[in-house]
């Protein structure tokens, strides 16, 4: 499969982060066309282009949106979610680096099709550098009239506000995102009521992910025939991957879903140094890993989830043999201890003693017995927790086992440090080598 | 506000000083290099985690992925990018900033001070964006590889105008 | 990233019946109800930690998982919702509910210490519990566990061990969402979560205590009790509380003789589950400086004396006063002690000079209790506030004054009541009410009333809507009377909250001038009938109507009575205490009836001990006219009741008044409502405001009140002595931080917060450290006071 540069497309023209950059490549052309139409026209349109949330979840956007309801005397939201924190994922930031005016046009549209008058844009707060670049779009679309009172003499009004977010991977959790946005500690909302119904400020909400958004100007831009031309059925156009690690070219690499990662990694210049593949995830650390065998599988909603993992943020991390699968997901469960918000009992005790056994296991101190116990309290969380977050805590550590038992069976006796040696993994020729 | 201050690992509850230093040890970022970065960096400072130096200059702070897993091993500097860093370019940032040279920040503007990073936080933007590059090779792999490959994106078809439900706005 | 539940219509809660199965029992339950309550109503207990009946649901301990056909994934019972034809399996038909209970319990020990043998909840603790029936036997738990510096004080009244804390939120929803006090909340997060305070402001709430009591664990503990005992060493009894007109059930647990804590007993008609701190924590007083033994004066000076002698020296004294005695009965007696004092005075002192009213008062408040409130059924009830349009207070303060109305109010503005406050200022109770504001300098009730805006008229006659009246309008002419217009033209229902627990009682027992039990106007001839009747003697024996409030008073202080018989009387707590204490100086013989030694007691001729509500069963009226009775916790007291007391008095003196409670309350039944005409108020007309600033005064919840002695953590909690005003009254006086107040009987300096509020008024604490109104100033509510800036406080 070709790589397809969309919202990729223009990123080497050093102007397109400026409205003028933007609009010398087509930009804005889709506003003024949503504009011209209706609401529902263009619902109806997201809704059959098929999109599909790139947040992780997946949920069809089009029929997101049309939960919310209409006609109800209540303001509606819409709120941006670029809290991009899970591990492994990198494609929003950058989006909103190179592209932030695809973002700011996707909002505008959306928000119209929504009934919103009011969009926030929650971006994390590690990333400076992402959130002057949208306020710099944003103000610049104001400027331009796009944003506003009536906006391109279509009556419409909206105003968008950009919001740091000050450090909290669960405020990607998109209730606890809110709760986060109306000044509250972060955590996830007891649903229902759900977003679309009873969202910001207890109104109807809209949230959706950055790439989600950026990807409605092309879709309204260019039609439903032309994005579906992308992918498969279930998982239509294309989508922005990153593809971090091992590799010989890191980087950004646009293509329709349903490539292979064989095909990805081969864009990537392939495995640094020629070694092999040990393990992969598709989509940020909240997914199980695959193996080398794993390679071909078409990267969609729908082949990954029959691979046994998700497609996730399509934010591939790929790792060479010489990382030690017991340091990575020890590593991950780490931060999932970290950034437990605390409310329930199975994640915040969970991931409080999963993270003290696999440590032991890291110093070469775990035990055949506790191989099994850790198994049972990822079981303990799974499917039990709050939110999804306890859910991805409970990933790594099955999924690691599966095909990496030895590694764990060798914990209870050596440590990791001593079997992998961590300079081997550098990438950089300072410390590497045996 | 205790209770929203003490969720959120960017609330600091000591002064951070002139620099916050910040290197990610998420997995992706540590095993590619990123724990050799950090423990140069604190040996170099003679801190740990969450700590400021003596002198006021630094604050050292082990963080979590960073969005930026292809530019790994990542620092940031007063949260701002320092992609692909070493050991030694790391030390060298820091030397560089202590000695009060002009530093860049690889995905940014010019590195200023911790305390201007927070303001344009709390605002939400400054007037910064039009400096520095945003965008470098990484970003732009796959495009380059597109570009040497002769590949594209399907042609865009004619403005298509998605049909009005009602009758009223036809222009 | 990753997965989320995806939007879907919420649905709401209509009344109608679903069908649903609690493992294989078919049950039908309104459409709305929670599973686990559900299964509550065919006996399935569900384990739970964060779910409260009356707090918002969370579902954040997980402890509830149950398994519903159809669903994927265990749901929390505590959450979720029954739905026509839904399949629910609890742990007792479902491996995977067992399982997943089982699996949070053993996270939920995780970070537990094994505390249990010194922890005050060891023995009642749903985690202890929990743990036996679900938990693991051993723990797989090797690592270390988490650890805090304990324990901390979130109040000087309330220590949190946070070690044991399982993160369930009840204290923090609690607070939250019923007290209006978020002062503790949850910090930081993950395993470090904690519940705290901010670092200067502590858990100075009202209801504190509360938390303690639904904390699942021990984690919450009072300064008090901790420690004091083990909930298997005490005994429980179900009581009522003496403190106020609230009238909450309570649990009193003792051990060997003396009470070691009270807690709130749930009574949904009344306090829910919930009570306030002086209700929880005042109890101290009951043991404390007690008059144990009769005493009667020998050469100037009081000695122990028998119970015979003493008896045969009070009938001696009120034999010579037939006919010319007064009755002061104080506002704390049961309604059963109360009736003894009227039966006394009426048949056997042969006077009708009697009241209860240890305060300030007043003729026409005297007339409109007379009027429209003794003796009436129960119709406006805590219920009816919940439901009401919208609530109109006068001249009362709920929180400080009646704390359970207050929760209920509160509750209600939660629900869309609107609270409208007739005061000089919203106080910050009146703001956790959401309450609106009629700005009225005291003394003005009556204009405010009368120019109340046509929008706040019109919301008092859709129906449903109350008006609450509070003591303080007695020191108001005109008060009783304009809301009781208001009332009548409105259609509003009224209804007079007092403070004291005993008051109601005492008015609907018909200790009062004028008045027999039940509302019965003295002047009645069916009424007088009736009552003579009951109290076997013949209706012309019954005395014409006499004095109350100030007249009676003003009689005892020229020495006019040859004998008056007092109950619990602080001499203080009146604001005309210097008629009083010209009256105990006098040659007039006194008899007491007294729990504790106080004015009343150093100069009387004789003294009877008199027992606290634990060593005497009776009934009091809260505020809505409910009886309240209560049982006796210590039977082999050595004390009577004052019924008991004035019973064996009468009895020397060859007359009969009843001193049992339950013949009493046989004659109360046997006596029934009053279906005869009541009296008619008469109407008194406002006065002219006087120029100069004016006193705004009330007793705070927490003050310098007898039953609250001995108690420092709960006195710690009070709310500090300062005095309020408004900027421009200050920049007015030049005040800027302390201000001196001065009145006829003397100054107090206080620290001035300044306030939004009326102009030219002053608010201070009636009864505080520092600011005891009537003592210090002989000033009360709506007086016109010096104010000066400068001062030592
Ligand atoms: C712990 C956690 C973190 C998440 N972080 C993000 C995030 O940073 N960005 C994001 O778009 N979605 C994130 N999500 C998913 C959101 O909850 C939500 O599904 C998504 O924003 C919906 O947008 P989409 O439909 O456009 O994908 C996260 C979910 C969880 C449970
Ligand atoms: S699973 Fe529970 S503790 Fe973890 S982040 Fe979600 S709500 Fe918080
Ligand atoms: S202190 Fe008690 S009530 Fe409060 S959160 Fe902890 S366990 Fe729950
Ligand atoms: S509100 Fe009144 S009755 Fe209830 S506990 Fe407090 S003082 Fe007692
Ligand atoms: S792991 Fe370091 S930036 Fe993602
Ligand atoms: S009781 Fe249901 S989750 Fe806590």
């Amino acid at each position: 499969m070709t790589l397809t540069p969309v919202i990729t497309e223009h990123w080497n023209d050093p102007t397109l982060y400026t409205l003028d950059g933007y609009r010398s490549h087509g930009g804005y052309r889709a506003l003024a066309t949503a504009l011209k139409s209706d609401p529902d026209a263009v619902i109806a349109t997201v809704k059959d282009s098929g999109l599909r949330g790139r947040g992780g979840a997946g949920f069809p956007t089009g029929l997101k949106w049309s939960f919310v309801p209409q006609n109800d005397g209540k303001p509606h939201y819409l709120v941006v979610n670029a809290d991009e924190s899970e591990p492994g994922a990198c494609k929003d930031i950058p989006i909103m680096m190179a592209n932030p005016h695809a973002l700011v046009e996707g909002v505008i549209i959306t928000s119209f099709a929504i009934r919103a008058n009011h969009a926030f844009i929650y971006i994390r707060g590690e990333v400076p550098n992402a959130i002057r670049k949208v306020a710099f779009a944003v103000e610049q679309a104001r400027a331009a009239g796009l944003i506003g009172k009536n906006i391109l003499g279509s009556g419409f009004d909206l105003e968008i506000v950009v919001h740091s977010g000050a450090g909290a991977y669960i405020c990607g959790e998109e209730t606890a995102l809110l709760d986060s946005l109306e000044g509250y500690r972060g955590q996830p909302r007891l649903k229902p009521p759900f977003p679309a119904v009873a969202g910001l400020y207890a109104s109807p909400t809209v949230i959706n992910n950055v790439e989600t958004i950026a990807n409605i100007p092309y879709i309204i831009d260019r039609g439903v025939d032309w994005f579906r031309q992308f992918g498969t059925e279930k998982s239509p156009g294309f989508k922005v991957f990153a593809v971090s690690g091992h590799v010989n070219r890191p980087g950004i690499y646009e293509a329709p879903l349903g490539i292979t990662m064989r095909e990805l990694l081969e864009y990537a210049g392939g495995m640094r140094g020629g070694v092999d593949v040990k393990f992969w995830l598709p989509g940020g650390s909240s997914v199980p890993m695959l193996t080398a065998e794993h390679l071909d599988i078409p990267m969609t909603y729908e082949d990954m989830a029959a691979a046994g993992t998700m497609l996730g943020t399509g934010t591939p991390m790929v790792f060479d043999s010489t990382v030690s699968v017991v340091k990575a997901v020890t590593r991950w469960l780490e931060f999932y201890k970290h950034e437990s918000c605390g409310k329930c009992t199975p994640c915040r005790e969970g991931t409080y003693w999963i993270t003290g056994v696999l440590e032991k296991f890291e110093h070469g101190h775990g035990s055949q017995e506790e191989v099994e116990t850790l198994t049972h309290l990822c079981n303990q969380i799974a499917g039990r927790s709050f939110c999804a977050l306890g859910d991805a805590a409970a990933t790594p550590y099955p999924a690691a086992l599966k095909y990496f038992r030895d590694e764990f069976d060798a914990a209870t006796h050596t440590p990791v440090d001593e079997t992998f040696d961590p300079r081997a993994s550098y990438v950089f020729a300072e410390a590497a080598a045996r | 506000m205790t209770a929203v201050a003490t969720f959120y690992t960017m609330y600091k509850r000591r002064p951070v000083g002139k620099h916050h230093i910040g290197v990610c040890t998420n997995t992706l970022c540590a095993l590619l290099g990123g724990d050799a970065v950090y423990d140069a960096i604190a040996e170099h400072l003679g801190v740990g985690h969450n700590e400021p130096t003596a002198d006021g200059e630094f604050f050292l702070e082990r963080i979590e992925c960073q969005a930026a897993c292809t530019h790994a091993p990542v620092m940031t500097v007063d949260w701002e990018f320092m992609d692909d860093v070493t050991p030694t370019t790391a030390v060298d940032v820091l030397d560089r900033l202590e000695r009060g040279e002009e530093v860049w920040s690889t995905r940014g503007p010019r590195i200023r001070n911790f305390d201007a990073t927070e303001r344009t936080l709390a605002f939400a933007s400054d007037d910064l964006a039009t400096e520095g590059n945003s965008v470098d090779a990484k970003m732009l792999a796959g495009l380059t590889v597109a570009a040497e490959l002769g590949m594209s994106a399907p042609a865009i078809p004619a403005p298509s105008i998605p049909a009005p439900s009602s009758p009223a706005q036809e222009n | 990233m990753t997965i989320t539940n995806e939007p879907g219509a919420q649905v709401a809660v209509p009344t109608d019946l679903v069908n649903v199965t609690i493992d294989g029992v078919e049950m039908q339950v309104p459409k709305g109800t929670l599973v686990i309550r559900a299964a509550e109503l065919i006996g399935i207990e569900i384990p739970r930690f964060c779910d409260h009946p009356l707090l918002d649901p969370v579902a954040a301990c997980r402890a509830c998982l149950i398994e519903v056909d159809g669903m994927p994934k265990p749901q929390p019972a505590c959450a979720q919702m029954v739905a026509e034809g839904m399949n629910v399996h609890t742990q007792h038909s479902s491996q995977v509910a067992a399982e997943a209970q089982a699996g949070v319990m053993e996270f939920l020990l995780v970070n537990h210490p094994l505390d249990c043998p010194v922890c005050d909840k060891g023995g009642e603790c749903p985690l202890q519990n929990q743990a036996m029936s679900v938990g693991r036997p051993e723990t797989r738990f090797t690592e270390e566990k988490r650890t805090f510096p304990k324990p901390i004080n979130v109040s000087a009244q309330i220590l949190l061990d946070r070690e044991r804390c399982v993160s369930c939120a009840r204290c923090t929803r609690f607070a939250e969402q019923i007290a209006g006090d978020p002062m503790i909340e949850l910090l930081e997060r993950g395993a470090q979560q904690q519940v705290g305070t901010a670092d200067d402001e502590p858990f100075d709430s009202y209801f504190s205590g509360n938390t303690i009591q639904i904390c699942p664990v021990g984690a919450l503990t009072s300064a008090d009790y901790r420690f004091r005992s083990r909930p298997f060493d005490l005994v429980s009894v179900p009581t009522t509380c003496e403190h106020c007109a609230s009238g909450c059930s309570l649990r009193t647990d003792y051990r060997r003789g003396v009470v070691t804590r009270r807690l709130a007993w749930d009574d949904p008609e009344v306090n829910e589950e919930w009570n306030c701190d002086k209700g929880r924590f005042a109890f101290r007083y009951q043991s404390h400086g007690r008059i144990n033994a009769p005493l009667v004066r020998e050469n100037g000076e009081l000695r122990v004396a028998s119970w015979p002698e003493a008896l045969a020296t009070a009938a001696g004294i009120f034999e010579a006063a037939r006919g010319n005695a007064g009755v002061l009965v104080g506002g704390r007696s049961t309604v059963e002690d109360a009736y003894a004092y009227s039966v006394m005075a009426r048949a056997v002192l042969a006077t009708d000079d009697i009241d209860f009213r240890v305060r300030a008062m007043s003729d026409e408040e005297a007339g409109f209790l007379a009027a429209v409130v003794a003796g009436s059924p129960v119709t406006t009830t805590y219920g009816s506030l919940e439901n009401a349009p919208l609530v109109l207070l006068v001249d009362i303060e709920p929180e400080d004054e009646s704390p359970i109305v207050f929760l209920r109010l509160r509750k209600a503005a939660r629900g869309g009541t609107r609270v409208v406050t007739v005061a000089s200022h919203l106080t910050t109770g009146s703001e956790k009410m959401n309450a609106e504001l009629v700005a009225c300098a005291p003394g003005d009730e009556v204009r405010a009333l009368t120019e109340l805006s046509a929008d706040i008229r019109t919301a008092l006659a859709v129906p449903g809507a109350v008006i609450m009246v509070g003591e303080r309008a007695a020191a108001v002419p005109g008060a009783f009377t304009a809301v009781a217009d208001l009332a009548k033209s409105t259609g509003a229902a009224l209804v007079w909250v007092p403070r004291r627990a005993g008051e109601r009682s005492a008015l609907d027992a018909g200790a009062l001038a004028g008045l027999l039990p039940g509302g019965r106007p003295l002047t009645d001839a069916t009424a007088r009938e009736e009552v003579a009747r009951i109290w076997g003697i013949s209706a012309d024996r019954l005395p014409q109507p006499g004095r109350s409030g100030r007249a009676l008073l003003e009689n005892a202080a020229r020495g006019d009575y040859a004998a008056l018989l007092i109950g619990g009387v602080e001499v203080d707590d009146l604001r005309d205490a210097d008629l009083l204490r010209a009256a105990l100086e006098s040659e007039t013989s006194v008899v007491a009836i007294s729990t504790h030694h106080n004015e009343v007691t150093a100069a009387a001729d004789v003294v009877f001990p008199s027992g606290v509500v634990t060593e005497k069963s009776g009934t009091f009226l809260d505020w809505e006219g409910r009886p309240r009775p209560f049982g006796q916790v210590f039977h082999e007291a050595l004390t009577t009741s004052d019924a008991g007391v004035i019973s064996a008095i009468a009895e020397v003196m060859d007359a009969t008044v009843e001193g049992s409670v339950t013949g009493i309350r046989g004659q109360i039944g046997a006596l029934g409502p009053w279906r005869g005409a009541r009296t008619t108020r008469t109407a008194v007309a406002a006065q002219p405001a006087a120029a100069g600033v004016r006193l705004a005064t009330w007793r705070q919840l927490l003050d310098l009140g007898l039953m609250q002695s001995d108690e420092p953590h709960l006195a710690a909690t009070a709310r500090p002595t300062v005095a309020r005003m408004s900027a421009a009254t200050a920049a007015a006086n030049g005040i800027t931080e302390i201000a001196t107040l001065t009145g006829p009987a003397g100054a107090i300096s206080l620290p001035v917060e300044i306030t939004e509020m009326v102009p030219d008024v002053v608010w201070v604490p009636m009864n505080s450290e520092g600011s005891r109104i009537y003592r210090d100033l002989g000033l009360g509510f709506g007086d016109v006071v010096q104010i000066s800036a400068g001062g030592r406080p």
